[in-house]
């Protein structure tokens, strides 16, 4: 099995930032063992973002792969994992616009009511203060 | 904990050049993919990523995966990069000297801040003529 040298230089801006050559000598390449448990802190829609990273969990089902969130019953799909996870940030976008204009129209029900709290304790709206952690 | 920082890009690119005077960079030849005449496929390549909404001390790693074959054959992770104006975009750039590609398919190159997942982009090699 070949070993892949990755030298990596990174600098970040403003502080200017060099970092030593480091190959990765040791490394060798892994399969992905599903499920898979991860963080989600991006690819939601531009005008939202994360307050805390959302537990989501990676599996395959009838040959697509899906992306889990058990705690907002949310489901993404897609024909292998990086369209599962961009799937599932389109639907928790769409989720989070649907129900803050219903929420503000008073148009929710008490179940999802409580999910939209639960999800706004994930996910935000740039143009709306943050709410603040506890 | 730290606020998760926002991937407002993630592009790939043979090459990224940083003038030395205002740091300013510049990438060269973006792509989405790769044409070989054969495998394995080597090249050195660079990869760029603009964030927003950063504040305090993250530690960012890439992981190269081959979707098709779920194989992640590289990863790399940096020492802890300081954050100290939210405000201010941040640029990480990484750059891949040699890396080698030894099937067709997609490869993804995922970022992690902290081991939370930020964002990614792919890379789509296919076999084609001279």
């Amino acid at each position: 099995m070949p070993v892949l040298d990755l030298l990596v230089d990174a600098r970040i801006s403003p502080v200017a930032f060099a970092l030593p050559l480091a190959p990765n000598t040791g490394w060798k390449p892994t399969t992905i063992v599903f499920p898979l448990d991860i963080q989600l802190g991006g690819l939601l829609d531009q005008d939202l973002f994360f307050h805390k990273p959302l537990p989501v969990r990676l599996y395959k089902s009838d040959g697509s792969y899906v992306g889990e969130c058990s705690l907002l019953h949310q489901f993404g799909y897609g024909s292998d994992a990086a369209e599962a996870l961009d799937d599932l940030g389109k639907t928790l976008s769409e989720m989070y616009f649907y129900l803050s204009d219903s929420k503000y129209a008073d148009r929710l029900s008490e179940s999802l009511s409580e999910q939209y709290d639960v999800l706004c304790g994930f996910i935000g709206r740039r143009n709306v203060a943050a709410p603040k952690a506890s | 904990m730290n606020p998760i920082p926002s991937v407002q890009a993630m592009l790939i690119c043979e090459k990224i050049i940083e003038e030395a005077e205002t740091r300013k960079k510049s990438l060269i030849n973006i792509f989405s993919g790769i044409k070989s005449t054969g495998l394995p496929s080597v090249l050195s390549m660079g990869l760029y990523a603009r964030l927003t909404d950063g504040e305090g001390s993250y530690q960012f790693r890439f992981d190269i995966i081959h979707l098709p074959s779920d194989e992640k054959i590289a990863s790399a992770t940096l020492p802890a990069l300081p954050v100290t104006d939210r405000l201010a975009p941040m640029e990480v750039v990484v750059v891949i000297p040699q890396i080698k590609f030894e099937k067709i398919g997609k490869y993804e190159f995922q970022m992690y801040a902290d081991d939370v997942f930020l964002g990614h982009v792919s890379v789509d090699v296919v076999l084609g003529g001279q």
